[in-house]
């Protein structure tokens, strides 16, 4: 095996079995720990786009936050969490977050208000020729010279997206974490969005795409990883999400697709649980029409079948 | 029948974002409209429920002009609920404020008993935006505009909540207008579906 081959196997991110607690010194909880995130696994190679999928509440931009190292103060991680090969720590965070590994944010406030956007874009870059390198960028994403020379509020939304777009395109990353970055867009500004994240991902970039939007994952991402309540429920291919649903292999994914308008619109009754109201079985059980005795009592652990992964029972 | 009748509104000098824009919903009605971002949709959405006075034409809900000192009969949800309730208020308050008290209307809407006593940081934002859609939704309430109600939303909750909304709303004979860039929600929903760009004479985009 050459050099090159094995570093491509050793995957940009690895999560393993990995947890997020909240502590909380509040009087009127009962319960001093919140436990949000539980047994969360994932992994995300070069040039791959993993979506992670799921409502709003289910702890997707925890995630982000914990890898990027931003959490609350009264947040304790558990767990493995590995940037190429190696435990991401406190002291590799400093040097990798904003370099190699980057966030376009949720929302268009993270845009320095008092900078041009030109500028902006042109202090993420190394080396000479930072200006020719912005406008070149600007013109792939479709923005007129002239909005080097604006600020942010002179930008529309739309606008405002492309230029945290073109930030990691000029950027040195190797791990884009896009964190619902879509949202509320018209459906011709969202074909040229997840244009430009699949473009990211054929220079070799690894993407984590967070999203709640199902059919906006399906048309950005290779794989989708679907969390329900802090857990991640069930790793699958694109191609299962077609017909009713027959391929998917955990229930509530399924649930999920077909809730969408263009499927059957079904509205799964209930509602997921808070990290509070968790019991010691599965998550999703309360809403399971599969649900048995064991799904009550003991927590799923994660299986493959059909080359995805799933965390139940009757998968 | 809510008529928007003939309005124009520009930001300060800057350009028409619509002129002599007019559109009708009957009660009862599902109409949906959609159009691209920043054409101006959630400004009108905005005049029509009353936040803001159009610089040209009107707005006659069932006949009327004059309901300044009621609850106004056309009620707006936005997509954002957590910057339109005050975060220093349990839920109950939110409820009582908005004279919104029948049990059995706040099942309807999936809203559980025990999230009354919550603050809006403990919920999330399907259960907070029902709470929005329940005072949307008040007894006096005879049209609602859904300015992407659900956008932010996974699709099993925007199910749940628009199978509640249009159960209500039929019961109660409430018109709808619904605001989306989702083309198959809107096709989902409405009765009949229009393009924003063809009620004006002008409008954007300016993007």
């Amino acid at each position: 095996m050459n050099l090159i081959s094995s570093t491509r196997n050793t995957p940009l991110l690895e999560v393993k079995n990995f947890s997020l607690t909240f502590h909380s010194d509040r009087k009127d909880r009962q319960e001093p720990l919140t436990q949000v995130i539980r047994q969360f696994d994932i992994t995300i190679r070069e040039g791959e786009i993993m979506a992670v999928v799921g409502a709003s509440g289910s702890g997707k931009s925890l995630l982000a936050d914990a890898i990027l190292g931003i959490l609350p103060e009264n947040a304790t991680c558990k767990g493995m969490l590995h940037y190429k090969g190696e435990p991401l720590t406190e002291k590799r965070r400093k040097h990798l977050c904003g370099d190699q590994i980057m966030l376009i944010p949720q929302s268009l406030n993270a845009l320095d208000p008092l900078m041009k956007t030109g500028k902006q874009v042109q202090t993420v870059m190394k080396g000479k020729g930072k200006k020719d390198g912005q406008r070149a960028v600007f013109r792939k994403v479709g923005l007129p010279d002239h909005v080097s020379n604006q600020y942010p509020f002179e930008l529309s939304g739309g606008m405002a997206r492309r230029v945290l777009i073109a930030t990691a395109m000029v950027s040195n990353a190797h791990f884009i974490i896009a964190d619902e970055a879509t949202p509320g867009i018209d459906p011709h500004a969202l074909g040229e969005m997840v244009t430009f994240i699949k473009h990211l991902a054929m220079e070799g970039k690894g993407v984590m795409f967070i999203t709640h939007d199902i059919e906006t994952a399906l048309q950005v991402a290779d794989k989708v990883a679907v969390f329900y309540a802090g857990e991640t429920v069930e790793i699958a291919n694109v191609e299962d999400f077609s017909g009713t649903g027959e391929t998917l292999r955990h229930p509530y994914t399924k649930a999920l697709w077909n809730s969408l308008p263009q499927n059957g619109f079904v509205p799964l009754e209930g509602h997921q649980p808070l990290a509070d109201e968790k019991g010691k079985g599965c998550a999703f059980q309360p809403r399971c029409q599969r649900a048995t005795d064991i799904c009550l009592q003991k927590q799923p652990e994660s299986r493959i079948v059909k080359a995805g992964m799933v965390r139940c029972f009757h998968a | 029948m809510l008529e928007v009748k003939g309005i124009s509104f520009r930001y300060r000098k800057g350009q028409w974002l619509f002129k002599d824009l007019h559109l009708t919903v009957k009660p009862g009605e599902v109409v949906g409209l959609f159009g691209y971002s920043g054409a101006g949709k959630s400004t009108m959405a905005q005049i029509m429920a009353g936040y803001k006075e159009p610089l040209e034409g009107e707005i006659i809900v069932d006949g009327r002009t004059d309901y300044d000192s009621n609850a106004h009969p056309v009620q707006l949800v936005w997509q954002h609920p957590e910057k339109v309730i005050n975060p220093k208020w349990r839920m109950k308050k939110l409820m009582t404020e908005a004279t919104v008290s029948d049990p059995a209307f706040l099942t309807a809407l999936g809203i559980k008993e025990e999230w009354l006593n919550r603050y809006p940081s403990e919920l999330s934002g399907g259960e907070l935006q029902r709470f929005a859609i329940a005072r949307a939704l008040a007894s006096s309430t005879k049209y609602l505009i859904a300015d992407e109600m659900t956008t932010m939303l996974d699709a099993i909750t925007q199910a749940q909540i628009w199978h509640a909304v249009l159960k209500l709303a039929a019961q109660r004979n409430i018109g709808i207008l619904a605001i989306s860039h989702d083309a198959h929600l809107l096709r989902r929903i409405s009765d009949r579906t229009i393009d924003f760009s063809g009620l004006t004479s002008c409008s954007g985009p300016f993007d």
